[in-house]
């Protein structure tokens, strides 16, 4: 899903519930088509132990980096009963795409009733993305001539029944993967080119291994039968078990900085929620000019912690404005906040960052001083900005506060920065945030 | 990337990682004769094993087979793509799972020839040290083969589930990994002068049970290479998910530590504030670490004790400089401002989901079993025990610092000078357990110089210090004021002592 936890507005709402409801035709039409089929289910027996496996699957969803939420063994699941041509030595699998896709419906609606009776329910534009997704893939092997061109394949032509299903898979991921860039594009206003390589950089690492898996479980039950689903899960397993942990200790991580960021407020430097709302602000400038998703996390890093350096005064700035201390003196505490991160050893990018963000984006006479990153800039607009605003939702406030930026386009803020923020905030205030 | 894992690394008991292959690699320091003995042993046992492996193949029914290129070729891939973690302290590879799917699939001969690819890595270190290892991957192939064949694991097709093979691959397994681990170990013991056994403890031990596990995956690399046909597909698809596994594992660690770091960094830069308290939190972290292991706490939960062992102090930002830094007597009113840093404290942390138990300990480190603490004036085991756990390592680093009001007090009368305390302001059990404690690991009190403040606040001389026991003495009410901190230092001897309050 989202990237970023951001403010959605209609756009995001309008893409979400056309998928949505993709995901629904496609469940009704699915499960319509089973139940009026005269023989009823095709091997029961094997639907059932695919049943069970999807539910388990989504039971034990996780949550990847950039909030992204995924059910690996599931999908995987999912995806190797459509693609499965035999269980067992002796049983051909025979049920069509209709009953693929109610299986697989089924088992995420089994595997998602704990966590909705726990008040946790799954990220709609997930789940409906992973049924689309199986669905298509059920549809392109089992309603075209391929499944029965790979089920008659001898068995010493395995491979090319495995590249069959591995470009079937392949296409299913890359639907997922533009499925997912347009919920990105939509909510938080990124450019289409960015949100696509950073859908398709987290789609390669876990979805390549699900991919694998769905096929691998599809060609194996050949001839280990129910025992190909439980066996290949296992390095699955391992690998959701891994990412979960990863993204894990980065959720605990940002949570970390975004709390010890708040030591500024509580020693009265700064005015509270002063950094979280820069930063949060921030990353939303960042996104809609095209920041990519490993530029963001720095950003937000920076931003959380760019008052650090007020820390070292023995006096604090008056609510902590920076925006009211000369220029030195900016410079001054923004080398103390970048020589305290450094010191950590791991946030060397974040030190430049909270370093420049006193500079202006240009110098005398030049256009534009090159050596000022983007980040830094940002920073330094939106920092000003909170700093006249302070949370504050009044409308006229803000464009006050807009206008003031405005007149230092000239030398102090970066134009395209400000004509960015000015975007964001209009449109937080018609949503009333 | 010797496979000694470094102090560090346990110090953030870093859970183990899924496939730890221990890595032979640069032995620094110069070797004594019977380790060049040892090594040259080696080299010439593998020459023989390659040797030897060069020649059943030749003479094999179908040698060379174009399998065999496939499996190098896979080998290589592992190899090249091998993930490090920690530093270079220790490599995942895939390629232990390939050597031993190698050994089902096509035969010992095949499987030792395998040795080659992972030795090439060492070239760069010399022809000693890849001549080693290469040898050292060959005896474990041909020694692992030995087990599998011998226990009547086939080759060449697995026919149906048997319980029988499954055990045969398990035991090579298993060999493969000891004769490895030994092989290295006995290097290591000789390059770093210590125990075979205790290398062993540190390196094979804890990454045995996951890598038995990983070696499984081996098995089902070779059935879906032989019985459902595959061939090199199989591996590419079974190996991906691993792989994945093994980098999500790493980036996980390195992210671990990175957190580690920068809290570590931002409660330095929170004590720069409160002139003469650092390395307190960091030092009160190591006390209560040695608490916690002392009452056998689970690793766990130590980790959290650590955490809010660290950041017990982060609300005193809140307490104005003018205050820390005053001369004499507080008044009432500035004490009040810092018995608010506990709570302050947890405002900070609050939304820090980890923590979770550390919170009660941060925002209650202030009570005193009779209940004339603050916050909240708890008393006994109404006390959190992470709380209880602070209190005394605390008062503990406290009393062993230099203020300057004070000099330092050493560790036994500063350990006396709790035992005196407990059950009035700390909990016997915490007081022992760091008695204990210390006496097995010891203690390195702050050292030096009171901390003078040169620094970038700096206006006044500090005079007390909340965490002294002495100096919490004179604002609890009703309490009998002793002569409660046997005068180390001159000052309190001679002069009127300033922390004796008036009332």
């Amino acid at each position: 899903m989202s990237a970023f936890p951001a403010r959605w507005d209609q756009r995001g709402a309008r893409i979400v519930g056309a998928l949505v409801l993709v995901a629904s035709v496609l469940a009704v039409a699915g499960i319509a088509r089973t139940v009026s089929l005269p023989h009823g289910l095709a091997q029961p027996y094997v639907a059932t132990a695919f049943l069970v496996f999807i539910s388990i699957g989504e039971f034990i969803r996780v949550t990847l980096p950039g909030d992204r939420e995924s059910a690996p063994l599931g999908l995987a699941g999912a995806l190797g009963y459509a693609l499965l041509t035999e269980f067992g030595p002796t049983t051909l699998a025979t049920q069509g795409f209709g009953q693929v896709i109610a299986v697989t419906v089924t088992g995420i609606l089994i595997g998602a009733l704990p966590h909705l009776a726990a008040g946790r329910p799954p990220q709609v534009d997930a789940v409906s993305r992973r049924i689309i997704v199986v669905s298509a893939v059920a549809i392109g092997f089992r309603a075209t001539g391929l499944h029965d061109f790979v089920a008659s394949l001898p068995m010493d032509s395995r491979w090319a029944a495995a590249g069959v299903m591995v470009a079937l898979v392949v296409l299913g991921m890359a639907l997922d993967t533009a499925l997912a860039t347009s919920v990105v594009v939509a909510g938080e206003h990124a450019p289409f080119g960015v949100a696509l390589r950073d859908e398709a950089r987290a789609m390669v690492g876990l979805g390549s291994a699900v991919g694998a898996t769905g096929v691998l479980i599809a060609l194996s039950a050949a001839i280990m039968g129910v025992w190909s689903l439980p066996v290949l899960a296992m390095p699955l397993f391992l690998t959701q078990f891994s990412f979960r942990r990863y993204s894990g200790i980065r959720q605990t991580y940002l949570e970390t900085i975004r709390s010890l960021s708040r030591v500024t407020d509580v020693g009265g430097y700064t005015e509270t929620g002063h950094g979280r709302r820069v930063s949060e602000l921030s990353v939303a400038v960042a996104r809609e000019l095209g920041m990519p998703e490993t530029g963001l996390r720095e950003l937000e890093y920076a931003a959380l912690l760019h008052d650090i350096g007020q820390l070292s005064l023995s006096e604090p700035i008056p609510r902590g404005a920076t925006l009211m201390v000369p220029p030195s003196e900016q410079r001054r505490i923004a080398g103390l906040g970048a020589q305290v991160i450094r010191e950590a050893g791991v946030l060397d990018r974040v030190a430049e960052i909270v370093e420049k963000q006193a500079e202006p984006y240009r110098q005398g006479h030049t256009p534009d001083d090159p050596s000022i990153p983007l980040s830094s800039r940002i920073i330094r607009v939106v920092n000003a900005y909170d700093d006249m605003v302070a949370g504050s939702l009044e409308f006229a406030r803000r464009m006050d506060a807009l206008e003031h930026l405005r007149m230092g386009l000239a030398a102090e803020y970066d134009p395209k920065v400000v004509d960015r923020l000015s975007h964001v905030v209009q449109r937080y205030s018609r949503m009333g945030v | 990337m010797v496979v000694a894992l470094s102090p560090e690394v346990d110090r953030l008991s870093v859970p183990v990682p899924p496939a730890a292959v221990p890595r032979p690699g640069a032995w620094r320091m110069e070797l004594s004769a019977a380790a060049k003995r040892y090594i040259a042993a080696v080299i010439a046992a593998g020459a023989v094993a390659l040797g030897g492996a060069v020649l059943a193949e030749a003479r094999s029914a179908h040698p060379w087979p174009p399998a065999l290129v496939g499996l190098v070729a896979l080998a290589a891939l592992a190899e090249f793509i091998q993930i490090t973690v920690f530093r270079d302290k220790v490599g995942l590879s895939t390629y232990s799972i390939i050597l031993l799917a190698t050994l089902a699939i096509l035969g010992v001969p095949a499987a030792v020839l395998l040795a080659v690819v992972p030795g090439l890595a060492y070239v760069r270190l010399g022809p000693v040290k890849w001549a080693f290892n290469t040898a050292m991957f060959a005896i474990g192939a041909v020694v692992a083969g030995g087990a599998y064949v011998g226990l009547g694991g086939p080759v060449g097709g697995f026919h149906g589930f048997s319980w029988r093979d499954v055990l045969a691959f398990l035991a090579a397994d298993l060999l493969y990994m000891v004769v490895n681990g030994v092989l290295v170990a006995r290097v290591v013991a000789y390059a770093e002068h210590l125990p075979v056994k205790a290398v062993v403890a540190t390196t094979l031990a804890p990454t045995a049970i996951t890598y038995l596990g990983n070696g499984l995956f081996g098995l089902l690399l070779a059935v879906l290479w032989l019985d459902a046909g595959l061939g090199p597909v199989a591996a590419l698809l079974i190996l991906l998910p691993l792989y994945l596994a093994y980098w999500a594992y790493s980036q996980f660690s390195g992210e671990q530590l990175a957190h580690e770091r920068t809290i570590a960094t931002l409660i330095q830069a929170v004590e720069t504030k409160d002139l003469y308290t650092r390395g307190h939190n960091e030092r009160v972290a190591k006390a209560v670490v040695i608490i916690g292991r002392q009452l056998r706490m689970p690793e766990e939960r130590v980790e959290t004790l650590r955490y809010a062992g660290t950041l017990h102090d982060v609300g005193k930002l809140a307490v104005p400089t003018r205050v820390l830094q005053k001369e004499g007597r507080l008044t009432d009113e500035e004490f009040e401002t810092i018995k608010m840093h506990p709570l302050r404290g947890l405002e900070v942390v609050r939304d820090i989901e980890f923590l979770d138990e550390a919170f009660r300990g941060i925002l209650h480190h202030h009570e005193r079993m009779d209940g004339r603490g603050y916050p909240m004036g708890l008393a006994g085991g109404a006390i959190p025990e992470f709380a209880r756990v602070i209190a005394v390592a605390d008062a503990f680093d406290s009393m062993t610092s230099t203020r300057s009001y004070r000099s330092a007090r050493g560790v036994p009368e500063a350990l006396a000078e709790l035992q005196e305390c407990a059950g009035t302001q700390f909990d016997p059990r915490m007081v022992d357990a760091l008695v204990a404690g210390v006496q097995r690991v010891g203690w390195t009190p702050q050292t030096g110089r009171p901390y003078v403040p040169g620094d970038p606040a700096g206006t006044g001389e500090v005079l007390y210090d909340h965490d002294d026991p002495a100096y919490a003495r004179m604002f609890t009410r009703d309490l009998p004021v002793a002569p409660a901190v046997p005068s180390a230092g001159p000052p309190a001897e001679d002069d009127p002592d300033p922390r004796v309050p008036e009332r």
